[in-house]
């Protein structure tokens, strides 16, 4: 394993994307959450900037080392955020959820790292099995790795996080050989049980759901943040209100403005420009990625990169579409956008990744 | 087809190239729905976020005050707190008015059910509860976290200090009647109160004051983040009326609640010094919502509290209009100061017995000496002399069957008689007996206070009555019309009947003696007129100092008995007052 790295591999396009996704985040979460009587160092959008600024640093570190050492630690990093996840239940809840662990002033969200445990995991069983060849019974592996930790988040609550990791384990599943026409069914399947889920979920979870076939129904309860935010994003029009001059924004319209809603806030100041260019960076983003899963001969770099690219391409997909009231409302930060030093931390890491993968794959 | 085929030998490239254009595809439908969203639909939105942000408050022009001669204020604006609410921001009315019930103590339904009447726009406030009290006010100001949507307004509240005392004279204000269209051709909104009778009525244009409203930008929590723009309400012009607060209080403190009027007037330029009219209500009941819900009683009141009995009031007067007779027969010539009638309680007329009021009559009598004992022989005698033409002549020039001109709303004509009347009225010819009756102040005959000040009034100035009015300034500025009517009457006839009047209160046997004020030579007329009820109209008019008069008086009680007796006391005290506070 002591080749030499060929920086020309290095994509650079893979990795001013992201950045630039990050600096439309960062002016956003500014504008979002700014208090008049707040000096800049004690911003939401500086803690972030900290985030990230470690982030990008880990990148670079991590770009020598080889992304294959990642096989052996799949297994360790998946028990380890189970526990996390059991852990994080026991934690006193926040804004009525038990997402977060607190250590000091650090506050740490397990289910993002679950999701990228449970990718690795994954893309170690499908690069050492073949689908042709695995005993059937073995063949629920897969589905119980997603299962367990999926089941976990679901228990905070967080409907979304825990939904990611159905397209992730699909994508996966798909490249890895599994028939189309199962996928299909199982996909199928799922839908028709969806209900069943309806069943097991919270009230407030339900609720968003019915808002979301008529969000008119409850305009002051759940159905007002949906509301709120396309007359956000629709307001903004094609060069959007500018900077902090958002209405819907600065006279607090907009809730979770910071966070999952974030996009409400880009759209309005930033208009269609911003928001286009926002779209464009992930489209990026996922077009380069699935391009380093095609392009890897090795099966485990292969199906990494086509399960991180997935994750972050998917969460973008609904948060914006959730945003835009096409989705239900299930609480998906915009990747590199919505503020939140795990997520940050996490998704640049997955972007450490893919750039490993090219820099380190096997050419033969 | 294609699966079957294709599928399982796909290499990893184009396995993932499909994932791909799939993820892609998922970014162009949402590129799609923003173009839709943000250009396409953007005129919708934008209307949104506007609505969203921007309300409209109310706010009410403070109407001109009323002040008395001295600046003591009739009418005053006093600053009140409404409890309202913006539909908008309430999202759950139901729990807000539960909250609210018991701060306001009134209960819950009351005020859901006042929020369910009101037709307020989107963006306006509805009252929930009016004219709530300081401490009220800022218990709810304090909690208005608890409470979505709710606010206090402030707004002017009209207020009568005098109350009762001025009540017909400056009058009340209530919310405006009458449809949108006459609404916007004066400028007034839905939520406008416009002066409903007396000054508030009469000079609603000057005192008015022009609503405004304030353009806000609220924040999602409905609170105020900054104006965007203000129409200022304008204040309405502040009126100075002619009256003396004191005196109108003094004089409505001897009415005492009996049924009457008191009118009393400056004879140097018109100005009325008071405007008594009995029973009163109270004012400041009309002038709020809330206070509106317990004047029923004033309404239906059996002696009509709400009538101002000085200028709508129609009586018999009796004997004060045996003036209005001595003036007739002195121009026909009938008579002269010295003529002499003999009156042996009655006289007949077309066959009836017409009775002097004293049965055991009069004996011989001067005009003078007629006033005084109020002859009612002497005045038969001299009317018939005069004819009725001659006394519907002279009672046309006073200014009797006609408005005097007082600036007040509503004033009536009352009702001289002729015979053209009587045969259109009555289908009969008139008789002597008409013209006797007449004579006297009876019969079809009708006065009001006002006309029987103007009347005495006319005496008391040789003739050069001045015009009767109440507003003096408007915002500082005189506006009051000083002119003078001349009535066209030799000096000798004033002189005739001023002798009389003075005869009346100076003589020692004079009907109207006891109207003497110390200090100060009264003259006047009493009268004592029939009602059709059990009890009589008690008159009394008059002026004084009786060598140069200044100040003219009508004092009218209805059904208030003899007009030498209580009219007269009345009036003597009254005169007293106007002595102590140099007015004579």
């Amino acid at each position: 394993m002591n080749k030499k790295i060929n920086f020309r591999q290095f994509d650079k396009i893979l990795f001013l994307a992201p950045i630039g996704i990050f600096l439309i985040g960062i002016v956003t979460i500014y504008s979002a959450s700014f208090k008049s009587h707040q000096s800049i160092d004690e911003t939401l959008a500086m803690k972030q900037m900290i985030w990230m600024a470690a982030a990008v640093l880990g990148v670079f570190m991590t770009l020598k080392s080889d992304y294959f050492r990642l096989a052996d630690l799949a297994w360790p990093l998946y028990f380890f955020s189970l526990a996390l996840l059991v852990l994080v239940l026991f934690m006193p809840s926040r804004l009525g959820a038990h997402r977060w662990i607190g250590a000091a002033s650090v506050n740490l969200q397990p289910s993002e790292l679950a999701k990228l445990s449970v990718i690795l995991v994954l893309a170690r069983f499908f690069s050492s099995q073949r689908y042709e060849y695995l005993p059937r019974e073995k063949l629920l592996i897969p589905f119980a790795v997603v299962a367990v930790p999926f089941l976990l988040i679901l228990k905070e609550p967080d409907l979304g996080t825990g939904l990611l990791l159905i397209p992730v384990l699909f994508g996966m599943l798909y490249l890895w050989g599994f028939p189309t026409k199962k996928l299909l069914i199982l996909i199928g399947a799922g839908c028709l049980l969806s209900p069943l889920l309806f069943l097991v979920l919270k009230d407030y979870q339900r609720s968003r759901l019915l808002v979301f076939i008529n969000p008119n129904a409850d305009p002051l309860g759940a159905g007002y943040t949906i509301i709120q935010s396309k007359i956000a994003i629709g307001s903004g029009g094609l060069f959007g209100k500018g900077f902090m001059g958002g209405t819907q924004n600065t006279l607090n319209f907009l809730p979770e403005r910071h966070t999952d809603f974030i996009f409400g806030v880009v759209g309005e100041e930033g208009g269609l420009l911003a928001s286009t260019a926002l779209i464009f960076l992930f489209a990026v983003v996922a077009k380069k990625g699935y391009a380093i899963a095609g392009q890897t001969p090795d099966r485990f770099g292969s199906q990494l990169a086509c399960g991180i690219t997935t994750l972050i391409t998917i969460q973008a997909v609904i948060n914006l579409g959730m945003t835009m009231g096409l989705l239900p409302v299930v609480g998906v930060p915009l990747p590199l956008v919505s503020y939140g030093g795990t997520s940050v931390v996490v998704t640049m890491f997955s972007i450490a990744i893919l750039l490993n993968i090219k820099l380190h794959r096997p050419l033969f | 087809m294609a699966f079957r085929s294709t599928g399982p030998r796909l290499t990893a490239a184009e396995k993932t190239r499909r994932i791909s254009l799939v993820m892609l595809a998922g970014f162009g439908l949402l590129f799609l729905n923003l173009l839709r969203m943000q250009v396409f639909e953007w005129g919708a939105y934008r209307r949104l976020s506007e609505k969203n942000r921007i309300r409209v408050i109310y706010l009410e022009g403070a109407r001109g005050r009323i002040y008395d001669r001295a600046g003591k204020p009739l009418a005053d604006n006093r600053l009140s707190f409404n409890c309202s609410v913006m539909p908008r921001e309430s999202n759950d009315i139901d729990e807000t008015c539960g909250r609210l019930a018991p701060l306001l103590g009134e209960t819950k339904e009351t005020l859901l059910q006042r929020f369910g009447k009101s037709k307020s726009g989107n963006f306006n406030t509805v009252i929930l509860a009016e004219d709530i009290g300081r401490t009220q006010a800022m218990a709810i100001e304090e909690r208005l976290d608890e409470l979505p949507g709710v606010l206090i307004e402030t707004r002017p509240q009209r207020e009568y200090p005098l109350g009762p005392a001025a009540a017909h004279l400056v009058g009340y204000i209530g919310p405006l009647q009458g449809d949108e269209e006459s609404r916007e051709l004066y400028d007034y909104s839905r939520r406008d109160w416009v002066g409903a009778n007396g000054v508030e009525k009469m000079s609603e244009g000057f005192l008015r004051g022009r609503s405004g409203g304030l353009q806000i930008e609220v924040n999602s929590a409905g609170r105020i983040v900054k104006a965007l723009g203000i129409k200022e309400p304008e204040t309405g012009k502040d009126i100075q009326l002619t009256v003396d607060a004191a005196l109108q209080s003094h004089v409505q403190s001897l009415l005492h609640g009996e049924k009457g009027a008191v009118i009393v007037m400056d004879l140097k330029d018109g100005s009325i010094l008071s405007f008594n009219s009995s029973p009163s209500f109270d004012p400041n009941r009309f002038a709020s919502s809330k206070g509106r819900k317990s004047v029923a009683g004033y309404l239906t009141g059996a002696d009509a509290p709400m009538v101002d009995r000085g200028t709508r009031g129609q009586y018999p007067p009796g004997s004060i209009y045996k003036i209005v007779t001595a003036l007739a027969a002195l121009k026909r010539q009938k008579i002269t100061p010295e003529t002499q009638y003999n009156c042996p309680g009655f006289m007949v007329i077309g066959g009836n017995k017409f009775h002097c009021w004293k049965l055991s009559g009069h004996g011989e009598e001067d005009l003078t000496k007629a006033f005084a004992d109020s002859c009612d022989v002497y005045f038969y005698s001299a009317g018939l002399a005069a004819g009725v033409d001659a006394i519907v002549d002279r009672a046309k020039m006073l200014g009797l069957g006609r408005p005097t001109g007082l600036d007040l709303p509503g004033e009536r004509s009352g009702l001289v008689p002729d015979p053209e009347w009587k045969r259109r009225a009555k289908r009969l010819p008139w008789f002597d007996g008409d013209t006797a009756n007449l004579s006297i102040g009876q019969g079809f005959l009708q006065l009001t206070p006002i006309q029987a000040l103007m009347m005495i009034s006319a005496v008391a100035t040789n003739g050069e009555v001045p015009r009767p009015h109440l507003v003096e300034k408007v915002n500082g500025v005189k506006v009051s019309d000083n002119s003078v009517r001349h009535l066209d009457v030799p000096a000798e006839h004033w002189k005739a009947v001023q002798a009389g009047l003075d005869a009346v209160v100076n003589s020692p046997r004079g009907t109207g003696r006891l109207a003497k004020a110390e200090g100060v030579r009264i003259a006047g007329k009493t009268g004592t007129a029939q009602s059709g009820q059990s009890r009589t109209h008690a008159w009394f008019v008059g002026y004084a100092p009786a060598e140069r008069p200044k100040v003219a008086m009508v004092v009218f009680l209805e059904n208030g008995g003899t007009g030498g007796v209580v009219g007269a006391k009345m009036a003597s005290n009254v005169f007293e007052w106007l002595r102590l506070n140099g007015y004579l």
